[in-house]
């Protein structure tokens, strides 16, 4: 009788022990299905809480003070985890639509192509976000007067000598957003507004 | 004599509770049989009777959704099978050859060399899609080390169940339905699809800052290169004629230069898209991407027309025992074809590939 009362007790320790093991570990595990329906871009879990700055206000209503870095197209104002719904009821159709969808999941990138700039959107709970924004030509400026064809001098000159360079690229960070130019034979050949990489890894 | 009692029911309730907790891991973890196949991808090779290829492909959707081994049977009688998953990293590629070389020694390995973009691990649901499948092996057991993200814990592929108990709440009557036994949802790696989506814009490269491939991917490929060399097993390097993501000429370069170097067959498609026949407007089903069958099977037909010159490939289909097994393979094969065909007809899309579309 002793003992099949230790032997219960061993089984009933072992299976309490994986169960707080399991807890212990989904501290610091997020919800794999959560990857699963987001992942259409591996960003989705960090983004959402930076998504404060309205994104979902209409563009014409109210002209906004917003924070760090963004893009501005004819009045229009693009930030990174800007609402995209809004954003492409003032833009309109755009010249070309692609959409990626990712391997094995759900929810895909969307690239919405526009005269001289183009963006993509990542999806979380089933809105579409702007993940990412890059000059086609130098039609457009970054709102500092930065366009394509730009200089590393005019570069420091718009946004200060504190970037950060990998190879070729300079990047600049201001909240959400990081701005990075890309230089080839001393010209700028690439600027883009994008999240930040540690937000990417999410 | 009580001493040996004592162990038996020690052993008996031992025994018991892991039953138990391996039932719970079983039905606890998921199954990716009606949404989401490409998990089950990994675990399908295990399943082989007969493994004996000529050819294993190794890599990412670029292979499992781009080549059809029933193709290479039908038409040039090669025996292959796709040993793919969705974002294989080339770490996962090397050790599940690693791991394969302990079944079978085929004559060619085929590498898809666009993860050879990817320096780091990406996302926690691939590594899943990547080992979840595979039995445990000092393979896997490095796999899983490579392949962590910082945030991962190692125990957790090896108990599975200490990262899916979470979805109890989520369980569905496929969890049941496939507890014990899964069904194939491949024909020898190759995940099929019928529907169309034609090409209609080919987004702009965007401009890299660094376009060297990493070290790291380079440490790897060579690991492949030299495992495939010490095998006597030829080694292919292909880039799979999908339009995106990019594949930039800096990359091609240093994989031709690889290939050179190594004395390897490095074959980019996409420069062969008019020889291969590929048609963008109806040979892929998601605008570029991926092939779909009728891509899969004219990339099938100009690539074993290849391997079969280069290697010297028999034509096995003259041995009445394989073509048994490849006939019953071919069955499945046709009969899945038809019953996407139907399945198209009848609701415009495939569920397996669209199963939220009811929920919006």
């Amino acid at each position: 009788m002793k003992n099949s009362k230790t032997i219960i007790i061993i089984a009933a320790v072992l299976i309490i022990a994986v169960g707080v093991a399991a807890v212990v570990l989904s501290r610091d595990n997020k919800n794999l299905s959560d990857d699963i329906d987001n992942a259409n871009v591996s960003n989705s879990d960090n983004v959402n809480n930076n998504n404060e700055t309205g994104g979902s206000e209409k563009q014409e209503d109210t002209p906004r003070e917003k924070e760090g870095y963004f893009f501005e197209y004819n009045g229009v104002q693009i930030g990174i985890n800007d609402e995209a719904a809004p954003i492409l009821e003032v833009l309109g159709e755009p010249m070309h639509y692609f959409e990626a969808p990712s391997c094995a999941f759900e929810g895909m990138d969307k690239i919405y192509s526009y005269s001289g700039f183009e963006f993509t959107t990542y999806t979380k709970d089933n809105v579409d976000y702007i993940a990412s924004i890059v000059f086609l030509d130098d039609t457009v400026t970054t709102r500092e007067g930065i366009t394509l064809n730009a200089t590393l001098e005019d570069i420091v000159a718009a946004y200060g000598s504190e970037y950060e360079n990998s190879f070729n690229q300079y990047s600049y960070r201001d909240g959400n957003c990081v701005l990075s130019f890309i230089i080839e034979n001393d010209e700028v050949v690439s600027v883009e507004y994008a999240l930040p990489e540690d937000d990417l890894e999410g | 004599m009580i001493k040996w009692k004592k162990a038996l029911k020690l052993a008996v309730v031992a025994i018991i509770t892991i039953a138990i907790l391996a039932l719970l891991q079983n039905l606890l973890m998921p199954k990716y049989m009606t949404e989401i196949l490409e998990g089950a991808l990994i675990s399908e090779y295990y399943l082989e009777e007969n493994k004996d290829h000529d050819v294993i492909f190794i890599g990412d959707c670029e292979v499992y959704e781009n080549f059809s081994p029933v193709t290479l049977w039908q038409e040039y009688g090669i025996t292959s099978f796709i040993r793919g998953s969705a974002q294989q990293l080339i770490w996962h590629s090397y050790y599940l050859l690693e791991e394969t070389l302990r079944y079978e020694k085929p004559k060619v390995v085929v590498f898809n060399v666009l993860s050879m973009k990817y320096d780091k691990p990406q996302k926690e649901a691939y590594n899943r899609m990547a080992l979840d499948g595979m039995p445990l092996s000092l393979s896997k057991l490095k796999s899983i080390k490579a392949s962590m993200l910082e945030e991962e814990k190692f125990i957790t592929y090896l108990f599975p169940i200490l990262r899916y108990h979470s979805r109890w709440s989520e369980l569905s009557a496929e969890d049941f339905k496939y507890l014990f036994k899964k069904d194939k949802v491949t024909h020898n790696g190759y995940l099929m699809r019928v529907d169309v989506k034609p090409v209609t814009t080919i987004p702009q490269a965007r401009k890299l800052a660094n376009y060297k491939l990493s070290d790291i991917c380079y440490e790897y490929l060579d690991k492949i290169t030299a495992l495939c060399k010490k095998n006597g097993i030829e080694l292919v390097l292909i880039k799979a004629p999908t339009i995106y993501p990019h594949w930039y000429d800096e990359w091609d370069k240093q994989i031709e230069e690889y290939a050179r170097e190594n004395d390897l067959l490095y074959i980019n498609f996409l420069k062969y898209t008019d020889e291969i026949g590929i048609d963008y407007q109806t040979d892929t089903y998601d605008a570029g991407l991926h092939l779909n069958l009728a891509g899969a099977e004219k990339l099938s037909r100009y690539f074993g027309k290849i391997i079969q010159e280069k290697f010297s490939l028999s034509d096995r289909r003259n041995d009445e025992e394989l073509s048994r097994v490849w006939a019953v393979k071919e069955a499945l094969y046709l009969e899945e074809m038809e019953k996407q065909h139907a399945e198209l007809e009848e609701l415009g899309y495939l569920k397996a590939y669209n199963s939220r579309r009811g929920e919006d």
